[in-house]
């Protein structure tokens, strides 16, 4: 009979350690960084002209030309560039004295050409992929991107609004509960990570993108400021949830420790089909902090004794403890009448101690 | 247990988008009962990426549970069953973890072809996301001289050209029609698909005209990987979906479900090929419609997904609704329906903002369980209008017919209470008639199909002895526009035991009648005029024993469609009332 080693999901919240990160351009493009190259957060890596559109268009229909014409009407080919309004076909009409003739919409590529029907992309602008993570080039993907290592301080955060943001950690209230208000924001936060407490209000949340605030990092946001979230130029995370939850302790002790400190926050998420999550980084250069030693590759959080976890629903969603010594699991009823294995947690955090029985499935490990 | 002998221990493994659950089946006596069912979180995704680690878990679970070894020192599965009990005979599995085949319908007319394929689709695992129909282009494919100088391009097919499907499904034409609109349709396919990425272009799947095969293959087979299959609308009054969806089904499994992380070993420990959860499921419904002689209904409320299977004696069809999931789909389910339509669900003690952020939560953390009770109202209100629109997308198939109705998954896996699942369905199936409503308490019915296959026996047992817990029976009085004022009708409850229930149902009213699982109670019950109970009546009488459930009898005359009218307040007042009335 195997060991049944009873597992659990994780978020980490490491105050050092090494990591690697792809970082992919959104369409094929040029690459600029070299392996072993030591990147600053804004460097730019690579660079992509996604196309602003594909025009895909029948030249029989726009032309009259019959499919069989198509080639000896066309002057581009697949491949070639075009200008904006330069000819791409023409067809002499009235015994040769005049041309009808087909322009380019844009200034693009010819991407395809099949029987009659073309396609053509149009430039966009150009995109640069920034480094994002302080750190050196372990490898390079040609035409796609790079892989970054670096070191320092790492926050999971459980929902991200998208974007990516750069700046300086500030934190702006004073407690995990606190909800920020728009009062404390001023144009000192102007370019900054603002990480606040249990939540934030509409009116601050607005304030903050006009303020250009570099990103919020934020324990909990109302369900209706989702959509206004996703809609900011600046990259919004929450750590522990939608409604009103106050930020688990350890994040925002760390936060709190790494007060000032430049900071990467990536809000980049997906569930499903290749999971990942938004987080913050703090970069910390080993120079700076020897003290810390050598950062070392983040390995899985484990289920044990004494593990520190937090939990996942109500009425102590987000707060976080440890598994007791003796980690039983047990089967028990809960207030709707269900038994499920459960297990005894001793809370211990800002909010105060105290022992309680939660559902396995509603626990994960947090550090 | 030699090879070729009926296997008599089996593990059933179903791994879904969120949970994989696996049961051990064995005789037990004479008969085969359900043994233990352990549930861990599916780890196809990273940090695990391997769809075993979620088995394994599982499977150890289970010998912590009941104390018999099944995997050895190395982790593997000890197969076949040892002397000293160890182990089991087979295992066989199912999984739902695969994500949908992204399709595109291209065909030469909106109401024929392209409509004859997408009810075919509708029965697969593949989602589509773009439809092209020839004949909705204004006159031509795209607009001709605007401005006087350029053309201009067709919307749809640059909205093709910027979605990203796996498969493009290329219809139309009757076979010995017309080639030419088709070979201009495979145009278009070549160009938009050359212009995509190579590794990112889609494969096309042809199911047109017999006749214009050959022609299209050349236009399009050298750019793009071809296939072609039997015409689904060989002739006008005639539609042929069967091979079309074999092929789709075959590549749905090539594609995605055979890249899921792991699946090679899952495959390897089991007896027979993996299927999808909803195949196993519609075995299942097949399995009760044929015993029975019902028409069965049966609902899989998947964590990405909502799975809806009609059988009857003779006929069995399915649909895959993606993108309505009762967990990682729970933010797009709120988003496309709206907070007004998912807060009429609610009763006014649980606030709107709370609900929203539990349902946003729920599809943040898709593997927690409500443990609060207004948690599982949330989640049942918002299971309700997942019903709801899968109604909306099947309404061809006439789903408002029932003699038994499965409800199977998320509600009911994490512990919805008997009386709210069984309003839960009625407030949200447009079924009227006299039907019984049953429930999954153990989240393995499903893959029971899956057992079938091995063991049938073995799989019939625990349907019926373990798997299914019926909540009630319902009658649902269709209410004539013109009813006139009064009762609906009248009903007279005669149990066993020789006691009477007599009841005057009101219009607008939930009456449940106390009769429990396994009584079966002579029921009489006189129709008022404008009122059908969808059954033949003796001089306008219907008399039938009926039996009982967990809940009970119920009598539903609140009306088709539900009397939704006035504001959103007393909209949740009357929700509350209707919890009430069946004690929810």
């Amino acid at each position: 009979m195997s060991d049944w080693g009873p597992s659990l999901p994780e978020t980490r919240v490491v105050p050092f350690g090494r990591i690697r990160r792809e970082r992919r351009l959104p369409v094929r493009g040029e690459v600029s960084a070299a392996t072993g190259g030591r990147l600053d957060p804004l460097d730019v890596i690579a660079r992509a002209i996604p196309p602003r559109g594909r025009r895909a268009l029948s030249l029989t229909r726009v032309l009259g030309v019959r499919e069989a014409d198509v080639p000896r009407r066309l002057l581009k080919q697949v491949g070639d560039t075009v200008e904006a309004r330069e000819i791409i076909i023409s067809k002499p009409i009235n015994f040769g004295l005049q041309q009808l003739v087909y322009r380019a919409p844009g200034a693009g590529t010819i991407v395809a050409i099949k029987g009659s029907w073309m396609v053509i992309d149009l430039d966009g602008m150009p995109v640069d992929l920034k480094a994002l993570y302080r750190g050196t080039v372990v490898s390079v993907m040609p035409r796609v991107g790079a892989i970054v290592e670096a070191q320092g301080a790492l926050v999971q955060g459980v929902w991200g609004s998208g974007q990516e943001g750069y700046g300086v950690i500030r934190m702006v209230t004073k407690s995990t509960t606190e909800v920020l208000e728009a009062d404390p924001l001023s144009v000192d936060n102007r370019g900054t990570i603002l990480i606040a407490g249990a939540g934030i209000t509409e009116e601050a949340l607005r304030k903050a993108e006009s303020l250009h605030a570099a990103a919020l990092v934020v324990g909990s946001l109302e369900g209706h400021l989702r959509a206004v979230a996703q809609k900011l130029e600046m990259p919004v995370i929450i750590t522990e949830g939608f409604g009103h939850i106050p930020m688990a302790s350890p994040i925002f002790e760390l936060f709190s420790s790494l007060n000032g400190q430049e900071a990467a926050v990536n809000g980049a998420m997906q569930m499903r089909g290749g999971a990942r999550r938004p987080e913050v980084f703090i970069p910390i250069m080993g120079g700076r902090n020897a003290d810390r030693g050598i950062a070392r590759d983040l390995v899985p959080l484990t289920v044990k004794p004494g593990a520190r976890v937090r939990v996942l629903c109500e009425p102590y969603l987000g707060r976080v403890g440890v598994l007791p010594k003796e980690l039983l699991i047990k089967w028990s009823a809960e207030e709707s009448g269900v038994r499920m294995p459960s297990v005894e947690v001793e809370l211990q955090d800002a909010q105060g101690m105290e022992q309680v029985i939660i559902p396995w499935t509603n626990l994960e490990l947090i550090g | 247990m030699s090879q070729a002998a009926t296997p008599e221990s089996i593990l059933i493994a179903d791994c879904g988008a969120v949970a994989t659950k696996v049961a051990l089946v064995d005789r037990v006596g004479s008969e085969y009962r359900l043994i233990g069912v352990t549930r861990t979180i599916t780890t196809v995704e990273p940090p695990g990426s391997d769809i075993m680690l979620g088995v394994v878990r599982a499977i150890s679970q289970l010998e912590t549970m009941t104390g018999r070894a099944l995997l050895n020192d190395q982790g593997e599965l000890i197969t076949p069953e040892a002397e000293t009990g160890e182990g089991v005979d087979a295992l066989v599995a199912v999984t739902s973890a695969a994500l949908p085949l992204h399709s595109a319908v291209v065909g030469l007319s909106r109401d024929l072809s392209v409509a004859s394929a997408c009810r075919a689709l509708a029965s697969t695992y593949a989602t589509v996301d773009t439809t092209i129909a020839v004949d909705e282009e204004t006159g031509r494919w795209g607009t001709t001289a605007q401005d006087g100088s350029t053309g201009g391009p067709s919307a749809s097919v640059e909205g093709l050209a910027a979605s990203h499907p796996d498969v493009i499904v290329m219809v139309g034409g009757v076979d010995g029609g017309a080639i030419t609109p088709l070979l201009e349709l495979a145009n278009i396919i070549a160009s938009i698909g050359s212009a995509m990425e190579e590794g990112a272009r889609p494969l096309v799947l042809f199911a047109g005209n017999r006749e214009a095969r050959a022609q299209v293959a050349e236009r399009i087979g050298s750019t793009l990987e071809f296939r072609a299959v039997d015409n689904v609308l060989p002739m006008l009054d005639h539609e042929n979906p069967a091979a079309l969806q074999n092929e789709l089904e075959a590549i749905f499994y090539e594609r995605k479900v055979k890249t899921i992380p792991g699946f090679a070993k899952l495959s390897a420990w089991s007896a027979r090929p993996i299927v999808h959860t909803l195949q196993s499921y519609a075995r299942v419904a097949q399995f009760l419609a044929r015993r029975y002689a019902f028409l069965v209904q049966a609902l899989d409320f998947g964590g990405a997904t909502l799975g809806w299977i009609r059988a009857d004696a003779a006929k069995t069809t399915r649909a895959l609704l993606p993108d309505i999931g009762m967990a990682y789909g729970l933010d797009r389910l709120v988003d496309r329906i709206g907070l007004d339509r998912l807060a009429r669900w609610l009763p006014t003690s649980i606030s709107l903002d709370d609900a929203t952020a539990w349902w946003l939560n729920q599809s943040l953390r898709p593997w927690t369980t409500p443990i609060r009770p207004e948690e599982r109202i949330v989640l049942n209100a918002a299971a309700r209008e997942a019903m709801a629109l899968g109604i909306e997308s099947q309404r061809s198939s006439r789903h408002q017919e029932a003699d038994l109705v499965l409800l199977s998954g998320a509600p009911i896996a994490r512990g919805g209470k008997p009386s709210a699942l069984l309003l839960m369905a009625l407030d949200a199936l447009d079924i009227c008639g006299i039907f019984s409503i049953a429930a999954d308490i153990t989240g393995i019915v499903p893959a029971l199909g899956a057992l079938a296959a091995v063991n049938a026996e073995a799989a019939a047992q625990v349907l019926e002895r373990d798997g299914l817990v019926t909540l009630g029976t319902v009658i649902v009085p269709n209410l004539s526009p013109y009813l006139a004022e009064g009762n609906v009708l009248q009903a007279s409850v005669t149990t066993p035991k020789g006691g009477q229930i007599q009841v005057q149902v009101a219009p607008g009213s939930l009456e449940l009648i106390p009769l429990g699982t396994g009584e079966k109670a002579q029921v009489e019950i006189r129709p008022a005029r404008g009122v059908d109970l969808g059954v033949p009546l003796t001089k306008g009488v219907f008399r039938r024993e009926i039996e009982g459930g967990i809940v009970g009898l119920v009598i539903d005359a609140r009306g088709r469609p539900l009397p939704f009218t006035g504001t959103l307040d007393q909209q949740r007042e009357r929700t509350q009332e209707w919890l009430w009335e069946v004690g929810a």
